[in-house]
Formats: C-alpha cells, sequence, structure tokens
C-alpha cells in the first residue's frame, strides 16, 4: 500500500504531465472565444441597458448599491447616467467628456487630459468587451462556464495596478455581450456591475450624447 | 366652505407629519454602535471637485468611514474615534496619496466630524480653498 507521501508525490508528477496539455488547450480555446466575442462588439452598432452597481466596502463590511442606465454607439459614444440613489451622468462623445452633478456641468476635452483618455477608453472598452484584445493593458485569461464565458484580466499598467488587482467579465454565450463586471481592488474592495434588459442594435436619439 | 376649509387643514397637517416623519426616520449622524448614515459628498477644490458618496457606520465607539466615487472606486477610507477626537487615514486614492494630503485631509475631516451631528453640511477650508459638502442622502434604492 502507498504510504501518503507517496500519494502525494504520484498526484504530483501526474499533475505536472498534464498541466502543459490543459495549458495549451486553455490558450487555443481562448483565442477562439476573444476573437469571438471582439468580433461580436466591433459589429454591434448600438447597445442600450439598465444596470445596477454594488460596491462592497470591506472597512464597513457594507454595500452600495446604484443603479442606472447605460448607452453605447459605434464607435465612440457612451453615455453612464446613475438614476439613484444619486444622480450623475458621464457622457463620451469622440473626444469630450460631459460630467453632470446637480446644476453643474463640466466638459473635458480627453485629448488634454491623459486620466481621463484613460477614463474613457477603459469604461468603453469594458462595456463592449473590446478590452479583451487589449494585450498591453491586460494578462488575460479565459475560462468557460455552461452559460458564460469568464475572462479574467490583470492590470498590467502601473495606474491601474495601483487601482485594481483584478477585473474579472462575465460574458453572456448567446449574446456575446457583457452581462457583469467585477472590479476587485487591492484592498479588498471590490464593485460588481451589473448590466440588465440589454437591447441590442437599436436606434438611440442624438440627444442622448449630446455635449452642450 | 367651513368643511372644505377644515379637510384642506387636515391634509396639510398629515402632509407636514409625513414629511417631518420622513426626514426624523433618516439617521444624520451614526451616534450610537450599530447606526449607518450616508452622504452624497463633494469636495471642490478650485477649479476642480471630487464627487461620490460617504458612508459611515458607529462600531465599537468609532466611526468607519468610506468615500467612493460615483463609479464606485475608493477615494478615502478613514475612522473618528470622538472619545480622542481622532481622525486616522485608512487609505486615500493612489493619486491624493501625499503626505500633506492626507494632513490637510485629516484636520478637515475630524472637524467635519463635529458639524454633522449638529446638521451642518458644509465645511470650508479657507486657507487651502477647499469647500466639502456631506449632504444626507436619501436610501430610495428599488429595482
Amino acid at each position: 500500500m502507498l504510504s501518503y507521501c507517496q500519494m502525494k508525490k504520484i498526484l504530483y508528477i501526474i499533475l505536472m504531465c498534464l498541466t502543459p496539455v490543459i495549458a495549451m488547450a486553455q490558450n487555443e480555446g481562448e483565442q477562439k472565444i476573444i476573437q469571438k466575442i471582439s468580433k461580436a462588439a466591433q459589429s454591434m452598432a448600438s447597445m442600450q441597458c439598465d444596470f445596477v452597481q454594488t460596491k462592497h466596502m470591506k472597512l464597513l463590511n457594507d454595500n452600495m448599491v446604484s443603479y442606472g442606465k447605460m448607452y453605447y454607439q459605434q464607435s465612440s459614444k457612451l453615455r453612464w447616467e446613475y438614476t439613484s440613489p444619486y444622480t450623475y451622468t458621464f457622457i463620451l462623445n469622440d473626444s469630450k467628456v460631459l460630467l453632470k452633478k446637480g446644476n453643474r456641468n463640466d466638459v473635458i476635452d480627453v485629448n488634454q487630459n491623459k486620466m481621463f483618455k484613460e477614463i474613457a477608453r477603459m469604461m468603453m472598452n469594458s462595456v463592449v468587451g473590446k478590452c479583451l484584445t487589449d494585450k498591453k493593458d491586460f494578462k488575460i485569461s479565459v475560462a468557460e462556464t455552461p452559460e458564460q464565458y469568464v475572462a479574467t484580466l490583470l492590470p498590467q499598467k502601473k495606474d491601474m495596478k495601483q487601482m485594481f488587482s483584478k477585473i474579472i467579465l462575465y460574458v453572456n454565450k448567446r449574446q456575446l455581450t457583457i452581462a457583469k463586471v467585477e472590479m476587485q481592488e487591492k484592498k479588498g474592495d471590490n464593485t460588481v456591475i451589473e448590466l440588465k434588459n440589454i437591447q441590442l442594435n437599436k436606434n438611440i436619439n442624438a440627444s442622448t450624447f449630446a455635449i452642450n | 366652505m367651513l368643511r372644505h376649509l377644515l379637510s384642506i387643514k387636515c391634509l396639510l397637517v398629515l402632509l407636514l407629519l409625513s414629511v417631518s416623519s420622513e426626514l426624523f426616520s433618516q439617521v444624520q449622524f451614526p451616534d450610537k454602535d450599530g447606526e449607518r448614515a450616508k452622504y452624497d459628498v463633494k469636495i471642490d477644490i478650485r477649479k476642480a471637485y471630487i464627487s461620490g458618496v460617504c458612508m459611515m457606520m458607529k462600531d465599537e465607539g468609532i466611526v468607519k468611514a468610506s468615500i467612493v466615487n460615483e463609479f464606485g472606486l475608493s477615494a478615502v477610507d478613514f475612522t473618528y474615534n470622538p472619545s480622542k477626537d481622532k481622525v486616522k487615514i485608512l487609505n486615500v486614492m493612489s493619486k491624493m496619496n501625499k503626505w500633506y494630503i492626507r494632513r490637510v485631509l485629516r484636520k478637515d475631516l475630524r472637524n467635519i466630524m463635529h458639524q454633522l451631528p449638529q446638521g451642518i453640511y458644509t465645511y470650508e477650508n479657507k486657507k487651502q480653498h477647499i469647500i466639502y459638502t456631506f449632504n444626507p442622502l436619501k436610501d430610495d434604492t428599488k429595482e
């Protein structure tokens, strides 16, 4: 009879032999999945949905839940609007960003503000799934469940690393759209954004993205 | 005519009662252990501003608070010990994580923690030209 130690060694050897095969298979599969999602993102003319954002605060052991609406139009128009419990609107229209809070409206030219350019690019790419092809910013791995593709993005840039330890995108297999985004922070907080009532390729009034 | 006036008066009293009970049912500041409060926060710094939500709770005599921006990104985590009248900054977003910013924040948050229980929601740091606004946020979240 094998001792516990011997069994452990054998198991380790079996695992060592299997690992490269699994890794290879996963890499090939990953590429196909990423291509599939990117293709769907590129062919998406517009998208609108409701969202629920749940921020978990480790210090308070409590969640803050916010609700809102999102509108996206190819290739660089996005409206991200919080409706409850506070109102706040972020509109990206090509190179301009409008931030609306109460009576205050601020317009920012993203070409003149590096930080905002990054935020705008990240928001847009995460919402539609384009960030999966962004190898400069993230180290990406993809797994699969019966209903979803789960992409784990590990930030590579210093600025992003300071904010997030990990970003997980959950992609609906049938619609090939993002169903959920989970952003994990270094200090243990995390934010989950769930996209609901997704409508694809419907006409969106131009005023939705208007920056005055 | 008199009956009409009376019914209008009754309606007004009911309306006032409902508004006041709604106001008092919200916790303005966590005074007791387990109590929580939520504020809509705006920090005006000269031409720019930071906005978001501050959530507070009292736990074992200490007020714990997190300020996050609207997108859910953490800006500041701090605690306030009322018995020692001391604010401790636990985390600050990387862009603001400088010793002199932490020092200003510590002093300003201490003054804000003195004001909030009295229902004063704006604090101005005249030297640094920073205006802090903490408005109680009504939690009317519904899906």
